[in-house]
């Protein structure tokens, strides 16, 4: 019967880079291969054949070369193992004994790498022999160091010299200690885990009662939230106690503005303070369906203060001004009049000559001068219409 | 079989069970393995470490009285017989299982010698030749599946040796009881010429034996 030569055959390599992962221990590419005995294996009847049955307990050893595109050897190492009952062997490459430059020196930039196998069966004598070529698959990957980097806390994470999927862990995310994982996205660092989908949220803790809330929460830490079923309102420890935000009662209304019954918030009460409502040419103050009044008795009327815009009332009497007239003969030449009333502004007092109005000045309180123009000639009527107030 | 094949053993049975004294019926029960195995290295790469386990058989046959005091007997018979076998082979340096079920129908012949003859007991030994022809045989390890039928390479005849003892119970004048240990060697399988192997069995076989002229001319009392 022909001798075959004792070969092995790989046919499951499972191969992912653990290279620059957050958690890895050891820089490296995980390896596993099932090796079949392709050696025929005779026994009475028909002999076993090739690649029928694994190699198993053979003591081995393996050559991993990573190379570039062009099969350039980037890096080559030696590892000797057995097989397991099973045939399987698990190693790490990366972790062998190095034969030409080091893992860490791997410049893991994207550009395709491939993983060439070759394997010497102890036993064979045979030396070395090619076993496997395979395309070497990649994961994320933060820049060009050994690990992930790594921040304290957002305020040192580069925001500067960053390139799309490059990924960082921060140690404190939000100042109490969050940790997570956070990706550039190509203009700014975004949280890894975040989640995007608002159907999976939670929705608040609820009580019956108080004592149902405190049971709940035994040791309720600031922040904590619960929909309480007694009170209908949202109730938030705010490390000392619970607070309820949202119930009405806890408002309080005042300077004009009152809480009527059913929580109602009604327009009047007593002003506490000056109280201003700006106005301007758009937004203008008005109130309509005012009752109209015929009577001049009791009845005021609303006045606005021209600078301070304050808001009094007037008698109607204050409003209407009795006007006094005083006729006088002049002189010749004469100049100067009395009032028939004392002086309260200027504006309040007009004086006719023969019927014209002309100018003056006040001299007093009772007296006024007529304009130098306004020379009287014995005989000029000169009459002082005067109002009151 | 053609039909004058047929009749010629149909012939030769009649003859035989004409000049025959006794007839027998039995049932075995059989552990088999594989021994000596060689394979073209000279070395051997089964390992018996398993269980034996232990299967039925029959079988049916004659014997002939070859002396006047009975003590030298003749045995011609057939047996059908199953055999299990767990053994392994050796991958690299560790042990895959593998399981062959085996049928045959064994055709046996050789002599009775009892060393014991009393009326009532008789202890015999025997050593006996036979011709093994296999039925049906499958061999199976992992998820493998062998059909031996198909398979060129396992010898469907096997001849062996056997040699054992019995010990008879005669129950009346016309039949007896008898039980019987039976140790079959066959005689080297060769496989390609630089591959072998023997088949060895251990059987513990139990029967009744009928007196054919107590059959074939009943006395009456």
């Amino acid at each position: 019967m022909m001798k075959h030569p004792k070969q092995i055959l790989i046919v499951l390599i499972l191969i992912f880079c653990s290279n620059k992962m957050a958690l890895a221990q050891t820089a490296g590419i995980n390896y596993q291969a099932l090796i079949l005995n392709s050696e025929e294996i005779q026994i009475p009847g028909a002999d076993v054949e090739e690649n029928q049955v694994p190699l198993g307990l053979e003591e081995v050893s393996f050559r991993f070369s990573i190379t570039d595109e062009e099969f350039q050897d980037l890096y080559s190492e030696e590892q000797t193992t057995t097989t397991d009952e099973n045939g399987m062997v698990s190693l790490i490459v990366g972790d062998g004994t190095p034969l030409f430059s080091t893992f860490e020196d791997i410049v893991w930039n994207g550009t395709l790498k491939y993983l060439n196998v070759e394997i010497d069966i102890h036993s064979q004598n045979q030396g070395y022999v090619f076993l496997d070529l395979q395309k070497i698959l990649y994961l994320p990957q933060s820049g060009t160091g050994a690990t992930v980097d790594v921040a304290d806390n957002l305020s040192n994470i580069p925001i500067t010299d960053n390139e799309s999927g490059d990924i960082i862990w921060v140690a404190d995310v939000d100042g109490t200690g969050l940790s997570s994982l956070m990706v550039w996205d190509g203009n700014q660092w975004q949280l890894a885990q975040m989640d995007y989908d608002p159907t999976n949220e939670l929705g608040l803790v609820v009580a019956l009662n108080n004592a149902d809330r405190d049971l709940q929460y035994s040791a309720p830490t600031p922040g904590d939230q619960v929909w309480n079923l007694s009170c209908e309102c949202i109730q938030v420890y705010d490390g000392t106690s619970w607070v309820n935000i949202n119930a009405l009662d806890a408002i309080a209304a005042s300077n004009g503005v009152n809480i009527a019954t059913n929580n109602t918030i009604k327009l009047g009460g007593q002003l506490d303070e000056p109280t201003i409502l700006a106005t301007d040419a758009t937004n203008t103050l008005s109130v309509t369906g005012l009752e109209e009044s015929t009577s001049t008795l009791d009845t005021n009327v609303m006045t606005v203060n021209t600078s301070s815009g304050v808001i009094t009332r007037s008698s109607l009497a204050n409003l209407f001004q009795e006007e006094v007239t005083l006729t006088i003969a002049a002189n010749d030449g004469q100049s100067q009049f009395a009032t028939p009333l004392p002086i309260a502004s200027p504006s309040k007092v007009n004086v006719y000559r023969n019927g014209v109005r002309i100018g003056f000045t006040v001299l007093n309180t009772t007296q006024v001068e007529l304009e130098p123009e306004a020379i009287c000639y014995a005989g000029d009527e000169i009459r002082i219409v005067q109002f009151t107030n | 079989m053609n039909l004058s094949h047929i009749k010629y053993a149909v012939f030769l049975i009649g003859i035989s069970v004409s000049y025959a004294q006794d007839i027998y019926i039995e049932s075995s029960l059989n552990s088999a393995s594989f021994e000596e195995f060689k394979n073209d290295e000279g070395v051997n790469t089964l390992e018996n470490k398993y269980s034996k386990p232990v299967e039925l058989g029959i079988g049916v046959g004659l014997i002939f009285n070859m002396t006047k005091n009975q003590r030298l007997k003749w045995d011609l018979g057939v047996n059908y017989n199953n055999y299990k076998i767990n053994t392994s082979f050796i991958s690299g340096n560790s042990s895959i299982p593998s399981q062959y079920n085996l049928y045959y129908v064994s055709f046996k012949t050789g002599p009775y010698f009892s060393v014991v003859n009393h009326s009532r007991i008789k202890l015999q030994l025997h050593a006996h030749s036979s011709l093994d022809h296999l039925i049906s045989g499958s061999n199976q390890y992992m998820d493998r599946y062998i059909d031996l039928n198909t398979d060129k390479s396992f010898s469907k005849l096997v001849f062996n040796a056997h040699y054992g003892a019995t010990l008879e119970v005669v129950l009346s004048d016309s039949n007896s009881f008898y039980i019987s240990f039976d140790s079959k060697n066959s005689i080297t399988n060769a496989i390609e010429a630089d591959q072998s192997y023997r088949l060895n069995s251990t059987s513990i076989l139990a029967g009744l034996r009928f007196k054919l002229n107590k059959i074939q001319n009943p006395q009456i009392h």
